[in-house]
């Protein structure tokens, strides 16, 4: 008995093979048209304001600082968060841990390897992490499950999402952004909070992934 | 253009009874008949509330798409590089799908190969029974629906949960999808709210205010995703070089069963895969401006091997170590890729921008299609899947005015392949007693019009007949065949004044065009 991954690949190599075009050859790759951009290309300043106006689109907070400001501004962000009784805990990657010193606005200020499952469902109210690159056309992020990043479930399971991105980090859109990354780490593209539109077509904000986004933009 | 019925069929015989799980004809229960687009279609476009939600959110979305695709100057470069991509990708398609295998395994994943509906089920049980656990949750997905896997999990003792709010909406009545992205559109909030609180809420516990609604979905899911240790998906796009897969979703429910459980299992149509990493940007680009009229959808995730884990790689230890599993599905694929004009099909990426423009699917909603896949893509898609003798009249279902072709981000030309589809239907009712009644009756048509003479004696009964017989006719004939098929959904025009070749004649043709 034939196994069913050889049969599949006959039935395909069957099909192909009535078929009468000649379209369908290896050489069609070679030839495709041209993508060009998916906006002129903009020098750098512009491409920055561009991600800023786009992640703003989706309903996140954004907040430009200067090199030194993340810990303040961070904390004045945290200040003026609505409390959730039991949720006294703030995850930080572990490269922007030395910005606390063991708590901010009142929260103790976490490391993730600290930090288990359940303790993300019910008492990490945030998590504060670095990102891979933006793009600015659509106002994403990228994670690539670096070690600047905070780990997969603390960006995912707490209510809140805060992500510091140096302006350097920004590109143009997602054309040339994705091909540079080692495949070997899983991506993760964020773009805005987690939102349905099921219920009649109302948006909706935070239904399993973070409710709030916010992204600080260190400028130079 | 004409096909004989061994082309639908294709060179790879019949089509198997499994298959027809995609069908969802409640006239025929556990048989899973034929689809009936016309009766059925005649039944739902009464139900006001249902064509009311469903063209409010067609309108809002094809107002959001114009938008985000208008800020795109190279939309047309990339919609023609998107179809030369599948193009060519399903012209290679052998190839890709074992670079495919050949990367996910050298990563730490399995593939596995279904023939059909039922192997794929198959495989997809055993995975379940072999990893210990009793229930699984689901990440959104068409073909895990099309194979039927939710009610065959649960024959066998596993329980199946739905994550995204609108499949766990439609799980929890017992509905079936009417949309590919919203698939609970046909409900509005009072009915969802209602829903809940027959369910999982209690009663007079909710208000019908989606952002109520869709908290008591994330409290009554959060527990499901914390316990779970197997998840089952689809998967938007294969990524042959490296062996990566992709996941597009906004409500972050994907994300929590790829990372949470230590058991991933993807089920795909082998139709799913693309060359590179660079098309996968070009998708991209694509995919969520034509699905939800967004610049990009809230959560993509990309994973080669093994899906995301909880923790960082290097901290894992071998017992929270994923374990991966892929399910490559043919159940038709290759039958339709047999067909030179009907395999556009296969390029399709599901984002339902066909839909939203049809004005035939937004008078008579998803459900009359009878299929998973309702509007212009199910048009064309389930007659070839599950062969014309099934679903052919579904090629009917269309206007062709052609608004699908232009918005599909791979220009799929579905009215060609309605057309298509339309004279392979024709081929095959030929022996049949009205088959032949048309087709003589447009023998007889062709007569009468290539004769002047003949011509003027036909135009001029005609017109008597309308005049007449015309409001009886309104009245009776639908209960008279041949022309009941015609009059049933249609009035007979209003006679006219007269020809324009009689009035030319006279010299009255000013006196009848003023009027
Ligand atoms: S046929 Fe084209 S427009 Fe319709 S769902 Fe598929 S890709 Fe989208």
């Amino acid at each position: 008995m034939t196994s069913s991954k050889n049969e599949i690949l006959q039935r395909i190599r069957q099909a192909n093979t009535s078929q009468v075009t000649g379209v369908r050859t290896q050489s069609t790759l070679i030839r495709m048209a041209p993508v060009g951009d998916t906006e002129p290309r903009m020098d750098h300043d512009d491409l920055v304001k561009l991600f800023i106006e786009r992640v703003e689109d989706y309903r996140s907070t954004m907040v430009e600082i200067g090199p030194n400001e993340l810990a303040s501004a961070f904390e004045k962000v945290l200040k003026g968060i609505e409390a959730r009784e039991g949720f006294d805990t703030i995850c930080v990657a572990p490269p922007l841990l030395h910005l606390f010193n063991k708590t901010v606005a009142g929260y103790k200020v976490a490391n993730p390897d600290q930090l288990t499952l359940t303790d993300y469902n019910s008492k990490v109210l945030g998590t504060l992490s670095g990102c891979a690159i933006g793009l600015a056309t659509s106002g994403t992020i990228i994670f690539n499950s670096s070690d600047d990043e905070a780990p997969g479930i603390s960006t995912l399971v707490p209510d809140h999402l805060f992500v510091v991105i140096n302006e350097s980090q920004i590109v143009q859109d997602i054309v040339g952004a994705i091909t540079s990354f080692d495949l070997g780490r899983p991506l993760t593209m964020v773009s805005g909070p987690s939102a349905t539109s099921d219920i009649e077509l109302a948006r909706v904000e935070g239904v399993h992934g973070p409710r709030n986004l916010t992204v600080f933009v260190v400028r130079q | 253009m004409s096909k004989t019925s061994s082309t639908v069929h294709g060179p790879n015989g019949s089509i198997p009874k499994a298959n027809t799980w995609l069908l969802r004809t409640e006239h025929h229960g556990e048989e899973r008949g034929r689809t009936y687009f016309k009766s059925r279609s005649t039944r739902e476009i009464r139900n006001l509330q249902m064509r009311k939600n469903i063209s409010h959110a067609t309108t809002t979305i094809r107002e959001k798409r114009k938008k985000v695709v208008s800020e795109v100057p190279n939309w047309e470069d990339l919609r023609t590089r998107a179809s030369q991509i599948k193009q060519h990708t399903l012209a290679n398609l052998d190839v890709y799908l074992e670079e495919f295998e050949r990367n996910v395994t050298k990563a730490g994943g399995k593939v596995h190969w279904a023939r059909d509906a039922a192997e794929a089920r198959e495989i997809a049980l055993e995975l379940v029974r072999e990893s210990g656990a009793s229930s699984v949750i689901k990440v959104k997905s068409m073909v895990t629906e099309e194979i039927g896997l939710n009610a065959y999990l649960s024959e066998n003792g596993i329980e199946a949960t739905e994550t995204d709010l609108a499949e766990l909406i439609c799980q929890l009545a017992g509905d079936e999808s009417s949309h590919i992205l919203v698939p609970a559109i046909h409900r509005n909030r009072v009915e969802i709210r209602d829903i809940f609180e027959a369910t999982f809420a209690q009663k007079g516990s909710l208000e019908a205010d989606p952002p109520k609604i869709a908290e008591a979905a994330r409290k009554h899911l959060r527990e499901k995703f914390l316990r779970s240790t197997v998840a089952i998906s689809g998967g938007n796009f294969l990524v042959a070089e490296t062996g990566s897969v992709a996941i597009v979703e906004s409500e972050g429910n994907g994300r929590m069963c790829l990372t949470l459980p230590n058991n991933v299992i993807s089920i795909v149509g082998i139709e799913k895969v693309i060359p590179t990493m660079e098309d996968l940007e070009v998708f991209l680009t694509l995919l969520p401006r034509s699905s939800t009229g967004e610049r990009m959808n809230p959560y993509t995730t990309i994973w080669t091997g093994r899906p995301p884990a909880q923790m960082a790689p290097e901290k894992e230890t071998t017992e929270d170590r994923k374990s991966y599993n892929i399910i490559l599905l043919d159940n038709g694929r290759t039958r339709v890729l047999s067909d030179e004009v009907g395999s556009q099909a296969l390029a399709c990426i599901r984002c339902s921008a066909c839909l939203n423009v049809c004005p035939v699917y937004e008078r008579v909603g998803g459900h009359s299609y009878e299929s998973v896949y309702p509007g212009p893509i199910g048009a064309i898609l389930t007659p070839q899947l599950v062969g014309d003798e099934l679903a052919g009249d579904l090629a009917f279902a269309s206007t062709l005015c052609g608004a699908c072709y232009e918005v599909c981000p791979v220009k799929i030309n579905i009215p060609e392949i309605l057309i298509h589809l339309r004279s392979i239907h024709s081929d095959h009712r030929r022996d049949t007693m009205s088959g032949n009644l048309e087709r003589g009756s447009f023998g007889i048509v062709g007569i009468v019009m290539g004769n002047t003479n003949l011509f003027n004696i036909a135009s001029s009964s005609v017109s008597l007949i309308l005049k007449y017989g015309g409001p009886l006719l309104n009245r009776v004939g639908k209960y008279l065949p041949p022309i009941n098929g015609w009059v049933e959904s249609r009035n007979l025009p209003k006679a006219p004044n007269g020809s324009l070749r009689d009035a030319y004649r006279k010299g009255t043709l000013d006196d009848l065009l003023k009027k």
